[in-house]
C-alpha cells in the first residue's frame, strides 16, 4: 500500500528539475546567439521572424496591449467589475479597429484581404477582442470565444503559411512582408496564449485543471502575456521617446524576451520542485494517517469489546449472590451492570466525535490564547472548581486557529490535568506562549503526577491511551494531535519535565497549510 | 520449592481487577494486591516484591509493554503474565519480545476466569519462583 501511494504521488526526480534548469540556460543562450547572428550579420529572415515591434503601427500594438489587459483581467479577476473593465477592453478593440478601417478607407474586396496584412491584423485583433469580451461576459459560451478565436487566427496564419511555404521566407524582405509576418507570428502567440488557452475556455479548463503542467502554465500564462506586451512597449516607448533605430530596438526587445523567457523557466522549475515538496509531504502524511487509522480500529475494537465482557461476568456474579442468598452483593453487581452498560452509549459518541474530528474543516480566524482557555475552563468549570485548581496564562498571544477545535483541545488537556492532579496540593496549570520566528511555541504545564518519560513516546498514539474510554476527558489526545497537525503544527509531551506533566505544541503564527484534517486523521 | 505468598494484579480498569481478584482469592492460599495506576506500578512492584504479576497491556499513561520492558531493564526478574483484552498475535509476540513469561486473554466468563487463576497459580506454584 505504501508503496503504491509513493509511486502514485511521486513526481519526476529532483535531478529532473535541476535538468530542466540547464535546459533554460541552454535555450536563453541558443535564441541569443541566433538573434544576435540575425542582428549582427544582417540576416533578415532571422531578424524578421523574431519578435519586436518596430515596424508595427502604434495602433495595432496599442490594441494588442488593450487585449493582454482585458486577458490578464479575465484571468486574475474574480469580481464583477473586473470583468466587467475585461469585456469593455476587449469590446474597445473590435470598435476602434472598425473605426479605423472606416476612417482610412482601405477595406478591399473581400477575394483580395488576405493579401494586405493591415486588414489580416484587423480582422484578427476584432476577433480576439470579440473573444475576450464573450470570456468575460458569458464564460459559459466557451464554444463561440473558442469559434471567434479559430477565426482570428486564420488570416494571419494564412499569410504567415503563403509567405514561408509559396514565397518562401524573403531575402530582402519589404516593411510591409514583414510587418505581416510579425503580425502573424504574435497574432498566433496571442490566440494561443491569450484566447484558446484561458482557463475559462472548454480547451484551456481541460488543459489547466487536468495535470501538473496545467497547473504550472496556468500560474505562467500571465507572464507569458505580459512578457511580450512589456517588450512592444518598451520598443515603443524608446522609438518614439528617443528616436532608437530599428536595430538596437530589435536587440533590445529580443534580449529582454529571451532574458524574461529564461526566468520564466527557472521559476517554473521552482514551482514545480515546491509541488513535488508538498506531494511528498501529502504521501508521508497518509501513510501516517492509514498507519494510525489502523491502529486504532484495533484499539476501538478493544475498548467495545470490555463493557460487554464485564456485564455478562457481572451477571454470572448476580446469579451466584442470588444463589447463596446474598442480596446486597447481587444489587452491587446489578449496578456494576448498568455502569458498565451506560458505558457503551459514551464509548460510541467517543468514537463518531473522533472520526468527526479527521472529517473537520478549519475555519482559521485570530483568536488569543487567554480567550481559548477561559472558553476551555468554563466547560470544566465544575472540576476546576471541586479540585481547588488555578488556570494561568503566562504569556498573551494572538492565534491564527480555529477557536472551537482549539478549545476542544484546551478541554481536553486541562481535563487530562484535572484527572493526574495530586491530592496533596492544589492543581496549577499554567499554560504560555512565546513566538519563535514564523510560529508560536505553546506549552501548558501542570504540578500533577506528570508522565514517565515511556509514555512521551506514545501519549498520542490512540493504543496508549483509549481515545474512546468512557468517562476520560473527552477526545483524547490523539485527537489533540490531528487538531495540531491540521493547523500544520506538531504537538509533544516533554519527557525531562519533572515537575508535573507538560504538553509543548507549535502553530504557525500565519494560516497554517492544512485546510482540512482529513489527512492527518490519528 | 518456592511458595507463592503474594500477587500483583496491575490493570487500570476497576471491574477487571474485580473480576481477576475475586478469580486469584477463590484459589486461596496467597496474598493478591491490586494496583489500577500503571505509573505506580513499576513502584509498588520494587517496594512490594510481590511473588507473580498479572499485567494489563491498554493501560492510560504507560502501558503493560512499557511497565515490562522498564521491569526487565533494571534486571528485575518477577514473572510476569501478561493478561489482555486483545488476542492478537503481534501484541503476544511483542509481550514476549518484552520479557513476559506467559500471556493470557482476557475471558469472557467466571469459569474461565477461575480456570485461568487456578491454571496460573499451578503453574507457578510448581515452579521454583525467583526471589528478589
Amino acid at each position: 500500500m505504501r508503496r503504491t501511494v509513493d509511486a502514485y504521488l511521486q513526481l519526476p526526480s529532483r535531478r529532473f528539475f535541476s535538468a530542466l534548469e540547464l535546459h533554460a540556460v541552454a535555450i536563453g543562450s541558443i535564441a541569443a546567439v541566433v538573434l544576435l547572428i540575425g542582428w549582427g550579420f544582417g540576416v533578415r529572415p532571422l531578424q524578421s521572424l523574431a519578435p519586436g515591434f518596430p515596424t508595427m503601427k502604434p495602433s495595432t500594438a496599442a490594441s494588442f496591449m488593450a487585449l493582454s489587459l482585458g486577458c490578464l483581467l479575465t484571468l486574475r479577476g474574480k469580481g464583477r467589475r473586473l470583468d466587467f473593465a475585461a469585456a469593455s477592453l476587449g469590446l474597445a478593440v473590435p470598435l476602434f479597429m472598425g473605426l479605423l478601417t472606416i476612417y482610412d478607407g482601405a477595406w478591399v474586396p473581400s477575394h483580395e484581404w488576405q493579401r494586405l496584412p493591415s486588414d489580416a491584423t484587423r480582422i484578427c485583433l476584432s476577433m480576439a477582442g470579440a473573444a475576450i469580451t464573450v470570456i468575460a461576459l458569458a464564460p459559459g459560451a466557451r464554444g463561440v470565444a473558442g469559434i471567434l478565436a479559430l477565426l482570428g487566427v486564420t488570416p494571419a496564419l494564412y499569410r504567415f503559411v503563403v509567405l514561408l511555404l509559396f514565397r518562401g521566407a524573403p531575402s530582402e524582405p519589404s516593411p510591409l512582408d514583414t510587418m505581416a509576418l510579425h503580425t502573424a507570428a504574435l497574432t498566433v502567440w496571442f490566440m494561443t496564449v491569450c484566447v484558446l488557452m484561458h482557463p475559462r475556455l472548454g480547451f484551456g479548463a481541460a488543459i489547466m485543471e487536468a495535470s501538473l503542467r496545467g497547473r504550472v502554465l496556468r500560474r505562467a500564462l500571465p507572464a507569458m502575456i505580459l512578457v511580450p506586451a512589456a517588450a512592444s512597449a518598451l520598443s515603443l516607448g524608446g522609438a518614439g521617446a528617443f528616436g532608437w533605430t530599428e536595430e538596437p530596438l530589435f536587440a533590445l526587445t529580443a534580449t529582454l524576451s529571451g532574458g524574461l523567457g529564461v526566468m520564466l523557466i527557472w521559476w517554473i522549475s521552482k514551482l514545480l520542485d515546491q509541488w513535488q515538496r508538498e506531494a511528498n509531504e501529502h504521501a508521508t502524511r497518509l501513510v501516517r494517517a492509514n498507519e494510525t487509522l489502523e491502529q486504532y480500529a484495533s484499539s476501538a475494537a478493544h475498548d467495545l469489546k470490555a463493557p460487554a465482557r464485564h456485564v455478562m461476568l457481572y451477571s454470572e456474579l448476580v446469579q451466584e449472590a442470588i444463589g447463596r442468598g446474598d442480596l446486597e452483593t447481587a444489587m452491587r453487581h446489578v449496578r456494576n451492570i448498568h455502569d458498565s452498560a451506560a458505558e457503551l452509549p459514551a464509548m460510541v459518541e467517543g468514537l463518531l466525535e473522533f472520526s468527526r474530528s479527521g472529517d473537520a474543516r478549519i475555519n482559521l480566524g485570530e483568536v488569543s490564547l487567554s480567550e481559548l482557555v477561559q472558553a476551555a475552563s468554563a466547560l470544566e468549570s465544575a472540576e476546576l472548581a471541586s479540585a481547588n485548581a488555578r488556570v494561568l496564562v503566562e504569556r498573551e498571544a494572538q492565534l491564527v486557529c480555529d477557536a472551537q477545535l482549539m478549545t476542544a483541545l484546551f478541554q481536553n488537556l486541562i481535563g487530562n490535568s484535572l484527572k493526574n492532579r495530586r491530592i496533596d496540593r492544589p492543581l496549577q496549570i499554567r499554560i504560555d506562549a512565546a513566538r519563535n520566528a514564523d510560529i508560536w511555541e505553546v506549552s501548558v504545564e501542570d504540578n500533577g503526577v506528570g508522565f514517565s518519560p515511556d509514555f512521551a513516546g506514545i501519549a498520542f498514539n490512540p493504543l496508549a491511551r483509549g481515545v474512546i474510554s468512557a468517562g476520560g476527558a473527552g477526545i483524547g489526545l490523539a485527537t489533540c494531535r490531528t487538531i495540531i497537525q491540521g493547523h500544520g503544527g506538531e504537538i509533544r509531551v516533554d519527557p525531562t519535565y519533572r515537575d508535573g506533566a507538560r504538553i509543548e505544541f507549535t502553530l504557525p503564527v500565519k494560516a497554517g497549510p492544512g485546510p482540512s484534517l482529513e489527512d492527518t486523521s490519528g | 520449592m518456592a511458595k507463592l505468598e503474594s500477587l500483583l494484579i496491575i490493570d487500570d480498569n476497576e471491574r477487571c481487577v474485580e473480576f481477576l481478584s475475586l478469580a486469584f482469592q477463590s484459589r486461596g492460599g496467597f496474598e493478591v494486591l491490586t494496583e489500577t495506576r500503571s505509573i505506580m506500578a513499576l513502584d509498588r512492584i520494587r517496594v512490594e516484591k510481590p511473588d507473580l504479576v498479572v499485567l494489563d497491556i491498554k493501560m492510560p499513561d504507560i502501558d503493560g509493554f512499557s511497565v515490562l520492558t522498564l521491569l526487565r531493564g533494571e534486571g528485575n526478574p518477577v514473572p510476569v503474565v501478561m493478561c489482555s483484552g486483545s488476542a492478537r498475535q503481534q501484541d503476544v509476540d511483542r509481550a514476549y519480545a518484552s520479557g513476559c513469561n506467559g500471556y493470557v486473554a482476557k475471558p469472557a466468563s467466571l469459569d474461565d476466569y477461575r480456570n485461568m487463576a487456578s491454571a496460573i497459580v499451578d503453574y507457578w506454584g510448581r515452579s521454583e519462583l525467583p526471589r528478589h
